[in-house]
């Protein structure tokens, strides 16, 4: 269950019946010859409110399919306004920036950029994350239904009625950026998160698996290890068919082996033996694949603890070439504030703090892997790519998740997403 | 402590990575007064404190209340900028982080950090201006 999910209230309203919304853009509504003949019991003209601690979910069906229906998820922000202070040209973000004598004296919020700020926020989500993915119901005995999916914000006046509250950091022009952030109902971010987007380079299309199982100080295939990479090539060959991100030649696709070991023993021990762990996954799975090259290294302890999760190889197949990919940085925030957590790289953070290391699960996919299965669990591992949880701006259907589960339960039917 | 974190001749030093923008900084405070700037593979010297200033530098990192606070595990924050801060005086070794940095306080760094801004901008370290 998605963080800050558990325990809400999920609240059903009955109306009298109403006249059927508009069916979303680009969808055509059902022809005015009446109904279609169908016995199967469907929502009628109920109208769901889902009241959450994250957001709120409103259903409006129309159906059933080929009509639509319409999901709207309402995030409630309370937005304060701060002005930069010297203290703050002490943290770590701006503590190298030379300051100019503009910068200086550009500490205050412009007030009438306030109120702009606010419904550039409400663009950038909406914008972000609207209709990117439709519900589905197809439930034996039950009218099949559609529904497009909106996302809106809405601001509220006090701190009270909001899922989130905002505290929006002015930051002088030109001066690096805050490092935006999301704890529990309450969200930092940069003034210019709104519209000034973050670009990263990232590789498109790429296939990550972590295969574990090793045995102690052992680079030998074990069941264990080769149950991973079975399933690490029937998910290349799936990617392989028509039409999919791997439908290219062979040649075109890199492979990258890493081999990886526990921290006891010396460095340059434990590279070997990452390197002889690469070596191994990386011939078999030129043989089995067909691959002309693979690319093995060893980084033996490098990152590692003395877990034996780290008895492993990683495993990354890409296509394309790395590319630039931009970020709505308020967007991406907005991921966080409906639930779901990050899904970038972090090998090396402070001592103390959890690493990320590519392959690993975000603290979402047990969610996404329960309600939408492996392929779109899989699809965000965490890794440097285009996903919004990481650093690009794609929605994926494991990104819903929370809207699904908020749709399953004010309508207590299992839906699912095309 | 590896002396990566914390060098020979050094009583203190900060680390902050922002993972999301690659930034990996760090700051250390040498014994002989030397204030080393790190950046990814660079580093420079910020500036350099006074016998007395070192002193003062190494009373406030006891003073804060550093060394017998703990790492703060608090609510999970989502694109956290961890910050370590690591010290060795008279022999004893020992290390803070804020994992939820900068959204979630921590007391202690707090009041180290601001003594040490009193301290750097007295040596001409900090606030960095922009040549007009």
């Amino acid at each position: 269950m998605l963080e800050g999910v558990r325990g809400e209230e999920a609240a059903v309203q009955r109306q009298a019946p109403a006249p059927a919304p508009a069916p979303a853009p680009g969808v055509t509504p059902p022809s005015g010859h009446g109904p279609a003949p169908q016995l199967l019991p469907d929502f009628g003209n109920t109208t769901f409110l889902h009241g959450g601690p994250r957001f709120d979910l409103r259903y409006e069906p129309v159906g059933p399919s080929p009509a639509v229906g319409k999901v709207t998820a309402i995030l409630k922000v309370h937005v304060i306004f701060k002005p930069f202070e010297r203290a703050m040209m002490r943290r770590k973000e701006f503590v190298r920036h030379r300051w100019s004598r503009e910068q200086l004296n550009d500490f205050a919020w412009p007030e009438d950029q306030q109120q702009q700020w606010v419904g550039r926020f409400s663009n950038a989500v909406s914008d972000g994350w609207k209709e990117k993915h439709a519900f589905v119901l197809n439930e034996a005995g039950f009218a099949p239904h559609r529904a497009t999916c909106d996302v809106q914000v809405r601001h509220v006046d006090t701190p009270e009625e909001a899922n989130t509250i905002i505290t929006a950091q002015w930051v002088p022009r030109g001066a690096p950026r805050l490092r935006s952030s999301v704890t529990g109902g309450a969200a930092e971010l940069d003034a210019r998160d709104v519209d000034q987007p973050e670009t990263h380079r990232v590789r498109p299309a790429q296939l990550i698996r972590q295969i574990p199982g090793f045995g102690h100080d052992s680079a030998e295939i074990n069941p264990a290890v080769e149950a991973h990479i079975l399933d690490f090539e029937d998910r290349f060959r799936q990617l392989r068919q028509p039409g999919r991100p791997f439908d290219v030649p062979v040649d075109d696709i890199s492979v990258g082996v890493t081999g990886r070991a526990t921290s006891p023993g010396s460095q340059r021990y434990n590279r070997d033996l990452g390197m002889r762990r690469a070596s191994a996954v990386q011939d078999r799975l030129m043989d089995d694949l067909g691959l002309s090259m693979a690319i093995g290294i060893g980084t033996g302890e490098t990152n590692a603890s003395d877990d034996p999760k780290f008895r492993r190889v990683d495993v990354a197949a890409t296509v394309g070439e790395e590319r630039e990919v931009a970020q709505n940085v308020a967007a991406h925030e907005a991921g966080h504030m409906f639930g779901l957590g990050d899904e970038y790289v972090d090998e090396r953070p402070p001592t103390g703090a959890v690493p990320k290391f590519a392959g690993d699960e975000p603290t979402h996919a047990g969610d996404i892997r329960a309600t939408l299965g492996d392929e779109a669990a899989d699809a965000l591992l965490v890794q440097n790519g285009p996903s919004i949880m990481s650093q690009g701006s794609e929605v994926r259907p494991g990104h819903y998740v929370p809207f699904l589960q908020a749709l399953n339960r004010v309508t207590s039917k299992t839906w699912s997403l095309e | 402590m590896s002396d990566e974190l914390l060098p020979p001749g050094a009583f203190l030093t900060w680390r902050y990575v922002d993972a999301h923008r690659g930034i990996d900084r760090r700051q250390v405070y040498y014994d002989d007064g030397r204030v080393e700037a790190v950046e990814g593979d660079d580093r420079w010297v910020l500036c350099r404190f006074t016998r007395e200033q070192v002193a003062s530098a190494r009373a406030a990192v006891t003073g804060s209340g550093l060394t017998a606070s703990g790492s703060d595990q608090g609510a999970a924050t989502y694109d956290a900028a961890p910050v370590t801060y690591a010290w060795r005086l008279d022999g004893e070794e020992g290390q803070v982080t804020n994992t939820g940095y900068p959204a979630t306080r921590h007391d202690a760094i707090d009041r180290l950090d601001a003594a040490l801004a009193e301290l750097e901008e007295a040596a001409g370290g900090w606030p960095l201006l922009a040549e007009d």
